[in-house]
């Protein structure tokens, strides 16, 4: 009896610890609550995206110019020289004109970041200029790209090509015909 | 002997209770209605439980994210890209040139208790990252109200954000990060 009462009592105690404990940790969690649960009211954040976008400045860069080569002039009528726009140029040259000598298009290295656009203007013609006195002579030029734009894809680096239509009338002035023309390259 | 160290816990806890509700002069409860709490002085024994006005909660919305707009990298080397909340206006230096693209100030829309008086807390830097591993930075963040400033009778305060970002030599790519605005009552 003294066993079971004594084991009873220590039951009975346990209790007793056991509820004032839960009571303390209850009125110690409704405290924090009020005092971290207001402080939290108090202050705010809020996360907001940055963005920026860098790219690599556009590089064009002309290496081989547009050579139509040596061309002995018809005589008579006006034949069309014509150099393909493309790394390896095919010459095509026209009824009652010799052509000869080495020829190529014009290449143009364009440097810019991958996955971009860029706007590539390439002028419709240019005029060479010849010995004076003489008539200048007509390029009608002609690129490797379809429209104005060229996607750089994966790569940073491109190249296009320029060619053109040389007329060279039977009255062309014999000598060395030349001119310059830009090509420029821009972020779309 | 537990129920003394209880009683002990207990007094403890709501003495710091008590210092946090009430400011360390005694004056001001810092989670009551200012209006109500300028009624209502607390006593000595004041407890913290008669609060019956607390605050409204403090809350911050970005409603628009912040965009520096697109430059290129030029030879010279890095460069920045600096915006003014205050005038929206963007200025692009050192090596890089300006592409324009969309620009814009960070804005933020705080909403809390009318009037109430609060501190808006801009990181001090921040970096951003392009998916090809290129790093960037924005530093200066400033924003187009003073950082202590009050609530409008609605509760509301707007602000627009920004910074200076700048970029190294050979840093490119699109750049993405994260920025954290934080206010708390005063």
């Amino acid at each position: 009896m003294e066993r079971v009462h004594l084991s009873s009592k220590i039951v009975r105690k346990g209790n007793f610890m056991k509820t004032k404990l839960t009571k303390a940790i209850l009125a110690a969690s409704i405290v924090s609550a009020a005092i971290f649960g207001a402080s939290a009211a108090n202050a705010a954040n809020a996360t907001a995206t940055a963005r920026a976008k860098i790219v690599r400045a556009v590089t064009i860069t002309n290496s081989t110019a547009l050579d139509f080569g040596t061309i002995a002039r018809p005589d008579s009528g006006t034949s069309n020289i014509d150099v393909s726009a493309a790394s390896a140029a095919a010459r095509t040259c026209g009824s009652g004109a010799l052509c000869y000598g080495t020829f190529s298009a014009a290449d143009f290295a364009l440097g810019a970041s991958a996955g971009e656009t860029l706007t590539v203007t390439v002028p419709a013609s240019v005029s060479l200029t010849g010995p004076s006195g003489s008539t200048a002579l007509v390029v009608t030029l002609s690129k490797s790209f379809s429209g104005t734009t060229v996607a750089m894809g994966t790569a940073t680096s491109q190249t296009v090509y320029v060619g053109g239509s040389l007329a060279v009338p039977s009255t062309a002035t014999e000598g060395t015909y030349s001119n310059t023309f830009n090509v420029v390259a821009d972020y779309q | 002997m537990v129920r003394n160290a209880l009683i002990w816990a207990a007094t403890v806890f709501l003495s710091i209770s008590a210092g946090v509700a009430w400011a360390q002069d005694g004056q001001t409860c810092q989670l009551c209605d200012p209006v109500a709490a300028a009624a209502d002085k607390p006593g000595k024994d004041r407890d913290i439980a008669i609060d019956t006005k607390p605050l409204t909660a403090l809350r911050i919305q970005v409603e628009s994210n912040l965009e520096f707009g697109v430059a290129a990298l030029g030879p010279e080397g890095g460069g920045s890209i600096a915006i003014d909340p205050r005038a929206e206006l963007r200025a692009v230096s050192g090596g890089l040139i300006d592409l324009g693209g969309v620009a814009f100030s960070g804005v933020a829309r705080l909403s809390g208790q009318p009037f109430r008086r609060v501190s808006i807390i801009l990181p001090k830097t921040e970096t951003l990252s392009a998916p090809n591993g290129a790093k960037a930075e924005i530093s200066g963040f400033v924003a187009n109200v003073p950082l202590n400033t009050s609530l409008d009778a609605n509760g509301d305060l707007l602000v627009r954000f920004a910074g200076r970002f700048s970029v190294t030599t050979g840093q490119v790519g699109d750049f993405r990060g994260r920025v954290t605005i934080m206010a708390e009552y005063q």
